[in-house]
């Protein structure tokens, strides 16, 4: 009844003499008497099945879709394409027919599935520039952004030079903001302002604190006396100030 | 041997009672001892589920009346109940019966039932385990060593079931893998190209998976049962 198992279905390995001795443990097991099946087993079965659906491809189909089986699924219509094509009359037509139907719609939804995800890969990877590096976004920006770069570029070259000279550094600049009015290079037209805004705050941060400090001015007042005035007038706003900005930036 | 009944009941539907017809004679022709070609048997397999895709309920009949000693065989040998494992065979052939759209007749229809049932009986046999020791001997008039104990000792047969039931547990508790093809190869009988056929596994894999279950059981165990 059970087939006596083989050293040989062990293959190479260490300790096949026990394990040997553990497969023969479980064919004991296997050879023991398991009894006749009760009589009406086929009987019982039929009633149990009489109340399913006629099995078909298309609910198989459909269980392994719900199932995350896709081996399933793919058996489903396999068994369909069988049955469609299956030579001779042994499969009625209309069941022949929704075989045939059933593979032809998965086909054409698999296909065009397909399709779309094709589509929506390439968009995502052509837009990010990494499926189509050379492809037609980079175009449009080389031929739009070469006129106005070319115009810029050949405009500061000349005036570069004069702007190493220390006072016409300011020229430069009122060339270069008309310039980017035109055309959409703000990098540039930054530059320039933020090197004039540094030029301005040095300027006013210590502006800032003197226009504060003058409040102690009054203590000069007194300073009219004969004593040396500068080094302890001057001394003592420095330190309100430093005090004021400690506490500021405390 | 196969018994049909009323033939009436086959060829009911015209162009679908051929096929069922033919599957039919096929199988009355199929001698399980005499152990046809394999492609015979999967022609019959497949030519019985296309009967029954075909709207032939009747020819599912057949399936279980072959199908039902070697299926309930390997349950049992899994749960070491009967009547357990005739319920888990009806669950099986229930299961196998929803899913016919997707049998393709790689294996033998009996391999493929065999591993439904397996795994549902080991699956019942996992579930099982915590409630056995409320009244571990409830069925024991339904196992081999109840059934044989009118013409034994009761402790040697008692001890001999405590030895399978062990054995039941380890490979219960083995990994789902190793577990299915221990059961598939002592328990439902089939051969490793049979199995391999049945998994859809490559053959080395099969036989690799097999003494590492192998292995485990030895560990687990223990040497007693290794000698």
């Amino acid at each position: 009844m059970n087939r006596r198992f083989d050293h040989e279905e062990l293959g190479e390995g260490a300790g096949r003499e026990e394990l040997l001795g553990i497969a023969r443990e479980l064919e004991a097991l296997g050879r023991a008497d398991v009894g006749v099946p009760i009589r009406d087993f086929a009987d019982r079965v039929m009633r149990a099945v009489e109340r399913e659906r006629r099995p078909s491809p298309i609910g198989a189909f459909g269980a392994a879709l719900l199932g995350g089986s896709p081996r399933g699924a793919v058996a489903a219509v396999a068994v369909a394409w069988r049955l469609a094509t299956r030579a001779g009359r042994a499969v009625p037509l209309a069941v022949r027919a929704q075989a045939l139907a059933f593979v032809l719609v998965v086909a054409v939804a698999a296909v065009g599935t397909g399709t779309l995800a094709v589509a929506g890969a390439a968009q995502v990877l052509g837009g990010s520039g990494i499926l189509f590096p050379s492809g037609p976004t980079p175009s449009p920006t080389l031929t739009i952004q070469p006129t106005p770069t070319l115009e810029p570029i050949p405009i500061p070259t000349p005036e570069a030079t004069p702007s190493t000279s220390p006072s016409p550094a300011a020229e430069p600049s009122p060339t270069l903001s008309a310039e980017p009015s035109e055309t959409a290079e703000p990098g540039e037209t930054a530059e320039p302002g933020d090197t004039a805004e540094p030029s301005e705050t040095p300027s006013a941060k210590p502006s800032a604190e003197p226009s504060e400090t003058p409040k102690p001015s009054p203590t000069p007042r007194p300073s009219p006396t004969p004593t040396p005035e500068p080094g302890e007038s001057s001394a003592s706003p420095d330190a309100s100030g430093s005090e004021t900005a400690d506490r500021d930036a405390g | 041997m196969v018994t049909w009944g009323d033939d009436s009941r086959g060829g009911r539907d015209g162009e679908s009672g051929t096929l069922a017809s033919s599957a039919r004679a096929a199988v009355s022709a199929h001698d399980p001892a005499g152990g046809p070609p394999i492609d015979a048997v999967r022609g019959d397999d497949q030519a019985l589920v296309d009967a029954i895709l075909a709207g032939d309920r009747d020819a599912f009949r057949i399936i279980v009346e072959r199908e039902s000693r070697t299926v309930i065989g390997a349950c049992s040998r899994i749960l070491g109940s009967m009547v357990e494992a005739e319920d888990v065979a009806q669950e099986a052939f229930v299961i196998a019966y929803r899913a016919l759209g997707t049998y393709r007749g790689e294996g033998a229809l009996g391999g493929w039932l065999t591993r439904i049932a397996v795994r549902l009986a080991l699956r019942r046999s996992g579930q099982r385990r915590e409630v056995t020791w409320i009244d571990p001997h409830a069925d024991f008039a339904s196992t081999a060593a109840g059934r044989s104990l009118r013409g034994g000792d009761p402790a040697v047969l008692h001890a001999a079931e405590e030895r399978a039931g062990a054995v039941r547990s380890a490979v219960a508790g083995l990994p789902d893998s190793y577990r299915e093809i221990v059961a598939l190869r002592f328990f439902g009988d089939l051969s490793l190209n049979e199995i391999a056929a049945t998994t859809g596994r490559p053959l080395g894999t099969v036989k690799t998976q097999l003494h590492r279950g192998l292995a485990r059981l030895r560990d687990r165990l223990g040497p007693e049962f290794a000698s």
